[in-house]
């Protein structure tokens, strides 16, 4: 949905000050333009779990990170989501690629397209939910959305293959 | 062997302005002793995630010492974790492992590094983060080792990692609550937010 440049901008201009993530196939794609900015951190870890606690330490110390994995990841990593969101009520803001979504050639029957959405719904975040381009930008207005409010969020971002 | 509150001591006496962010046993042990505004007592955690917590906060925090003092059960479930803060090697952040090869809060069961579940030696944590390309990592087990420490633990670049071979805690081992989560996370922040500011 978004070139690497393209989400730069958009992440920079919200005030994002680190992007802790690991990339799939579509968010990959964004790496060159994420370490070329002078404006992000990235911080790549090794497992999902990882960046959600990694994220409640930066924002604990003041700064403003975003948390950017694919849904499978996602699925790995509840209890470490549950445990900065729900038990700390810390307000962190995640972006997650829906595998599959637009194309499942690559994937067929890929079981993400039966998980993620109730998956997501489970942990009772704030969602909003780009299932076609024409949807992608609405992010930003649900991203200060949350800000504003001090809740967490997430950006589900739908991919078109693996 | 020492015992786990002689570390806590050790480290409590002589942490200055040091952020200390404790977990599991090692958080019910410190709430005993003097607790400040700059300790963060991981509980409720999800456990294994302290070394990523303490990474992110001592990112956000780069003029600030960060020692954050975990399990050896905890850091089974997050050794990516070693590697995670090698890439970043964050200069102000101390990571302690103690070490008494077992799962304390649940009945003494040992973990799987402990001998008694293996075929060969115990694991060795400080060998592991050696291994994933820590700055520095050493195993303590004695009170003269602790107190060579120091200069690693309070004042030298790191990222260190320093393992400390401790006996079980007998008694009451039992969790301690360290009050409401969500306030303590705000008043953290605020301190956070108010030193970046400074």
């Amino acid at each position: 949905m978004f070139s690497g440049p393209e989400i730069t901008t958009q992440l920079v201009g919200l005030g994002v000050s680190h992007v802790v993530w690991i990339p799939d196939t579509t968010l990959g794609t964004w790496e060159s333009a994420f370490t070329e900015s002078k404006d992000l951190e990235l911080v790549q870890v090794c497992r999902e779990g990882e960046a959600w606690a990694t994220a409640a330490g930066l924002w604990l110390g003041g700064s403003v990170p975003i948390v950017v994995m694919q849904c499978t990841g996602f699925f790995e990593s509840g209890d470490s989501l549950r445990n900065a969101i729900h038990d700390y009520q810390i307000p962190l803001y995640g972006l997650i690629g829906y595998r599959s979504y637009l194309n499942s050639a690559t994937l067929p029957g890929d079981t993400c397209l039966t998980f993620t959405e109730p998956v997501v719904n489970a942990w009772n975040i704030d969602t909003y939910f780009a299932d076609k381009m024409e949807k992608r930008d609405g992010w930003q207005a649900h991203f200060l959305q949350c800000r504003d409010s001090c809740s967490p969020g997430l950006f589900l971002m739908a991919e078109g293959k693996a | 062997m020492i015992e786990l509150p002689e570390v806590l001591k050790f480290i409590q006496q002589r942490r200055g302005e040091s952020f200390v962010f404790t977990t599991m046993g090692s958080a019910r042990e410190w709430s005993k002793g003097d607790v400040q505004d700059r300790d963060f007592m991981y509980i409720p955690s999800s456990m294994g995630q302290l070394p990523a917590l303490a990474l992110g906060f001592a990112l956000a925090q780069p003029t600030q010492r960060v020692i954050a003092v975990n399990g050896d059960g905890c850091m089974l479930m997050n050794l990516g974790s070693l590697v995670t803060i090698s890439a970043q090697s964050p200069q102000n952040l101390v990571l302690c492992v103690v070490n008494n090869g077992e799962y304390e809060v649940t009945g003494h069961q040992p973990t799987v590094a402990h001998s008694s579940r293996r075929t060969s030696n115990s694991i060795s944590f400080s060998e592991i983060a050696k291994g994933a390309g820590w700055r520095s990592s050493t195993s303590v087990s004695t009170i003269a080792e602790l107190t060579a420490c120091e200069e690693i633990l309070f004042h030298n670049n790191g990222p260190h990692f320093i393992e400390f071979m401790v006996k079980p805690m007998a008694g009451d081992v039992a969790p301690r609550s360290p009050g409401p989560a969500p306030a303590r996370a705000r008043a953290l922040r605020e301190l956070g937010l108010a030193l970046q500011q400074s």
